[in-house]
């Protein structure tokens, strides 16, 4: 779909995103991309987890370790205050980004 | 068929994690978890475990990956990279290979002290060498117009194959109005380079004083610290000081417009202090610390001393224009010639122009400023260099091919994980490029340790900084990596053509690969090692030889005072008041062996031609002979009470009477130049009076005071001390101005053979690094080939060898390659010195003492080097030995 790097400065917004309507776990994370992107978006662990540490360290989101329904030790990963402040942030800048391309890809448009 | 078991091939694929050293236990359990999750929605879907197992391992990324990213969280390194990963600029298996090498180093001390040890010393050798020659080439350099700046040689028709240096100071002018591309001339004179200044109540006789056009700052790069250059040498008595000068002089104070006086004789000239430069590099031909501007000479060399034409005393400089060559110049030379000096001159003289870069190397000239580079040396030195370096590399192969086996396994063990033999061969030359690095960079810093002392031994003064010549550096890294190619490119193809079943079976041949390419590398290094001593010694033996050979004259207990008008004026009284004190034994006013120059004009009746001949002339008076010691044979000496011996009588050697070739030589008419027809009254024993590199010539002794400049004083040696006392104070009442000045007549003589001297202590040094590198390889040789014969050496204890019969059998093998050199080492080191000895008129033989000593000397060094291992593995106890598999 789109650059690496792309996809790793999408990462931390996203998750954040996700874990703002509620704690979730990693694999279902992927699954979450995967659909909402209409399987165009495909994380690998090697990039999931990496970042979701690097968020908890930052203290944007915690993490708890929960028994699943499958009786296996799971992972959940919850958003913090600063998460959320940092998400408004986060906003923010993609919306501004967003909203600048939008006027640029207007105006290309109008010479098409 | 097997069944797949989901459960092992988890736990197999989670194993495989946990060696890698970025993933903990909790990350593990993270991946497995979603590992699991996925596993089970794919089975959901309807595919089997295996394929759902294969699909999620292929989409999800290798440990090493995962490792790395997790390992990135928690880093505080800025490149994030994990440290028991490559570095991102290196290729694939380098930097398994970087430390590899690296660990080779380390766990196998002595081994890589012997291996990286000779390259040091090897390399430092070559490297002093390299900069010594660099700084003998680059000679002048310094100056921008290196290229364009010439000097003026002649020579006449006589000998049109002499060129001289000296000119007459009325040939610049002439030269700059003839020729438009002459953009400057500078003219030097030199006085010897001696002076004598005083300032302020003190005086002091100083070196390196010359006279120059004040043109000098615009032809030679010499920057200025104070004054004006384009006016500081114009007006007559000036004169500038370099900064090593005026701190000498004025310390602190500022030097310029300060009137120093120079002290000639009589006279006293006033000097003003125009300017200050920088001290004058190492590298220029004209070394000085005190320039006098040129018009100041008239005050003693005459009125028409700025544009004279017989006075062959002074030394021009051309500056061309940038785009004219020195042909161009020197096709005008004839026409020049032609137009500006009378017929006989015309004739005979020719002009030529030597650049500049050209003249520091160059000791066919007569007459230069100062000593010239010798050419030779730099062969010579180069050569030695050369020999050092390959004997330190040839040591490095021998050890690396000996050591190959030790290599071998790990060899294989990549030869099976599919490594390519190139691969293997790139690994391990790399790995000797990397010692021969680390090697280099030991040299360098060796290098900067010894330079000024080695500077001292080659009598020249070699300094180095890195930082201002780049070039120099890269130079000698480039030697560096030349010599690690060089000699890595053999082990490396030998170690990686083992066959890989072979070696990891554990049956490698035991170091018999290479063995005869090893035993001949080492009858190289001692043939070499061998030549080098040999040739110490026979330079050595012709030193002792030229300084102890009678030269017909006794140098001993002999003590020359350069003289000054005044005391020549009242020599006669300067004479009675030494010789009144009972120490001195006679004084003469004379010139002295060793100083002794060609006159030409000499005639006689029945001579051919008109010219003049030229014989080696001595000024002397009737003290001389006897002063000196030298011997009359015929005839009588010269006589003080004779008025008309002065100035018409001559006494010559054997050499001339032999080449004029009279019957009876006494009486006969001769004279010089257009003086009155004299006669010959005496016959000398032939005397040494120039070095023994040449043969005795014809020379005459002249009865004239007036030309010669030095006395020569012989005392009676018990009481030199006192005797110098008594010269200095009588020297105090004829001259209270100039500081009193000597030099022993045996010294002055012996420096004709400085060069060889210093040849010798060079090549001494040389010649010991040499050895010492060949027996570090020996060393280690020996014990490797110990170390593979342990098992055989124990048998041989248990079966009743005693130590002495072990030692010998192991000493010998190497003993034989020190013989083979020898018989080598022989015939070659009989041609070169004895080709070396052709520089010399007086010679010894090369003899066969010097092999002997050589020979028998490296023996022993080797014998020592042999046993000292072999005595350790021969002392060992058997058992120890023979338990050890």
């Amino acid at each position: 779909m789109s650059s690496k790097t792309l996809i790793a400065a999408a990462a931390r917004p996203i998750i954040l995103s996700i874990l703002q309507s509620g704690e979730s776990y990693g694999y279902q994370i992927i699954k979450n991309v995967r659909q909402a992107s209409g399987g165009t978006l495909e994380w690998s662990s090697a990039l999931l987890y990496p970042v979701l540490h690097r968020l908890e360290k930052d203290g944007l989101i915690r993490s708890q370790w929960k028994l699943s329904e499958k009786g296996r030790m799971r992972r959940c990963y919850l958003i913090t205050d600063v998460g959320r402040k940092e998400l408004i942030v986060e906003r923010e800048r993609w919306l501004n980004v967003h909203g600048i391309l939008k006027k640029f890809w207007k105006t290309a448009e109008a010479f098409d | 068929m097997k069944m797949f078991d989901l459960e092992k091939a988890i736990q197999e694929w989670k194993r495989n994690l946990f060696k890698n050293p970025g993933l903990e236990e909790r990350y593990i359990i993270e991946l497995e978890e979603g590992l699991r999750d996925e596993i089970d929605d794919l089975v959901g879907e309807g595919q089997s475990k295996e394929e759902a197992f294969r699909r999620v391992i292929l989409e999800m990324a290798p440990a090493d990956v995962l490792g790395a990213e997790f390992y990135k969280v928690r880093t505080k390194r800025r490149s994030g990279r994990p440290p028991w990963q490559a570095p991102r600029f290196m290729p694939a298996l380098l930097w398994n290979y970087f430390k590899v090498a690296l660990r080779k180093i380390k766990r196998q001390k002595s081994y890589s002290f012997i291996n990286i040890g000779g390259l040091v010393v090897g390399f430092t050798c070559s490297f002093l060498i390299v900069v010594f020659v660099q700084h003998e080439l680059c000679y002048d350099r310094f100056n921008t117009k290196v290229h364009h700046i010439y000097r003026v040689l002649n020579s006449d028709s006589q000998s049109p194959d002499i060129l001289s240096a000296l000119s007459p100071s009325g040939w610049a002018p002439l030269l700059a109005k003839d020729f438009s591309s002459i953009k400057r001339t500078v003219r030097f004179f030199t006085n010897l380079g001696r002076a004598d200044l005083k300032y302020g109540g003190e005086s002091r006789t100083v070196q390196g004083l010359i006279f120059a056009d004040g043109s000098v700052f615009n032809v030679f790069d010499y920057p200025f610290q104070a004054g004006n250059p384009s006016q500081a040498l114009r007006p007559p008595n000036t004169i500038v000081l370099t900064a090593r000068a005026a701190a000498a002089w004025f310390d602190k104070e500022n030097p310029i417009d300060k009137i120093i006086t120079y002290l000639r004789g009589t006279q006293k000239i006033p000097l003003r202090i125009t300017g200050v430069i920088n001290n004058i590099p190492s590298t220029s031909h004209l070394k000085f610390d005190y320039i006098v501007s040129f018009p100041t000479i008239r005050e003693f060399m005459g009125k028409d001393a700025l544009s004279n034409f017989t006075s062959y005393n002074y030394y021009t400089y051309v500056l061309l224009e940038e785009s004219v060559e020195k042909e161009q110049i020197e096709e005008g030379f004839p026409q020049f010639i032609t137009k500006n000096f009378d017929e006989d001159t015309a004739e005979n003289l020719s002009l030529h122009l030597q650049p500049l870069s050209n003249i520091h190397l160059n000791n066919t000239i007569r007459w230069n400023i100062a000593g010239t580079g010798n050419p030779q040396y730099l062969y010579v030195f180069s050569g030695v260099a050369l020999v050092v370096l390959l004997i330190a590399c040839f040591n490095f192969i021998n050890l690396s091919t000996a050591r190959a086996q030790m290599r071998a396994r790990e060899v294989g063990v990549r030869k099976v994980v599919g490594a390519h033999r190139r691969q293997l061969i790139s690994q391990l030359f790399g790995e000797f490029i990397l010692t021969s690095l680390v090697a280099t960079f030991f040299a360098l810093i060796l290098l900067g340790l010894f330079v000024q002392k080695f500077g001292v031994l080659v009598g020249q003064d070699l300094s180095i900084n890195f930082f201002n010549n780049p070039d120099v550096l890269l130079l000698l890294f480039g030697i560096g990596l030349a010599v690690g190619s060089a000699a890595g490119i053999y082990p490396a193809i030998v170690l990686t053509a083992f066959n890989v079943t072979t070696v990891l079976k554990g049956t490698t041949t035991k170091g018999k690969r290479g063995t005869s390419l090893r035993k001949g590398l080492i009858v190289t290094q001692f043939t070499l090692s061998i030549l080098l001593l040999v040739s110490i010694i026979v330079v050595h033996n012709q030193i002792v030889h030229m300084k102890n050979v009678p030269l017909g004259f006794d140098k001993e207990q002999v003590v020359i005072l350069p003289m000054t008008g005044t005391v020549k004026s009242h020599f006669d009284v300067f004479r009675d008041r030494l010789i009144s004190h009972s120490v001195v034994q006679n004084v003469t006013l004379s010139t002295v062996p060793g100083r002794i120059m060609t006159s030409s004009g000499y005639n006689w009746p029945g001579k051919e031609g008109e010219e003049g001949e030229g014989f080696y002339s001595m000024f002397a008076d009737p003290y001389t002979l006897e002063t000196l010691g030298i011997e009359l044979i015929e005839g009588r000496n010269f006589s003080d009470r004779i008025a008309t011996d002065e100035k018409s009588t001559y006494i010559l050697n054997e050499a001339a009477v032999k080449q004029i070739g009279w019957d009876k030589t006494i009486g006969q008419p001769f004279r010089v130049w257009d003086e009155e027809m004299g006669q010959v009254i005496g016959v000398v024993k032939d005397f040494h009076f120039k070095s023994l590199h040449q043969t005795i010539e014809p020379l005459v002794i002249y009865y004239k005071t007036d030309w010669s400049w030095s006395a020569a004083v012989r005392f009676n040696t018990a009481y030199i001390a006192s005797a110098i006392q008594t010269m200095e104070e009588a020297w105090r009442e004829f001259e209270p101005d100039i500081p009193f000045s000597y030099t022993f007549l045996d010294k002055d003589f012996d420096r004709h053979y400085r060069s060889e001297e210093r040849l010798g202590h060079l090549l001494g040094a040389f010649t010991f690094l040499a050895m010492f590198i060949a027996c570090l390889g020996l060393l280690g040789l020996a014990a490797f080939s110990i170390q593979i014969r342990m098992k055989e050496i124990g048998i041989r204890k248990v079966l009743g060898a005693s130590v002495l019969e072990i030692l010998r059998l192991f000493s010998m093998e190497f003993l034989k390659l020190v013989l083979f050199a020898f018989i080598l080492a022989v015939p070659l080191g009989f041609w070169l010195m004895h080709s070396w000895l052709q520089n010399f008129a007086y010679r010894i033989s090369v003899g066969f003492l010097p092999f002997l000593v050589s020979g028998l000397t490296t023996l022993l060094i080797a014998l020592l080097t042999v046993c000292s291992q072999i005595t350790r593995a021969a002392q060992s106890n058997p058992a120890d030995i023979m338990r050890y598999e």
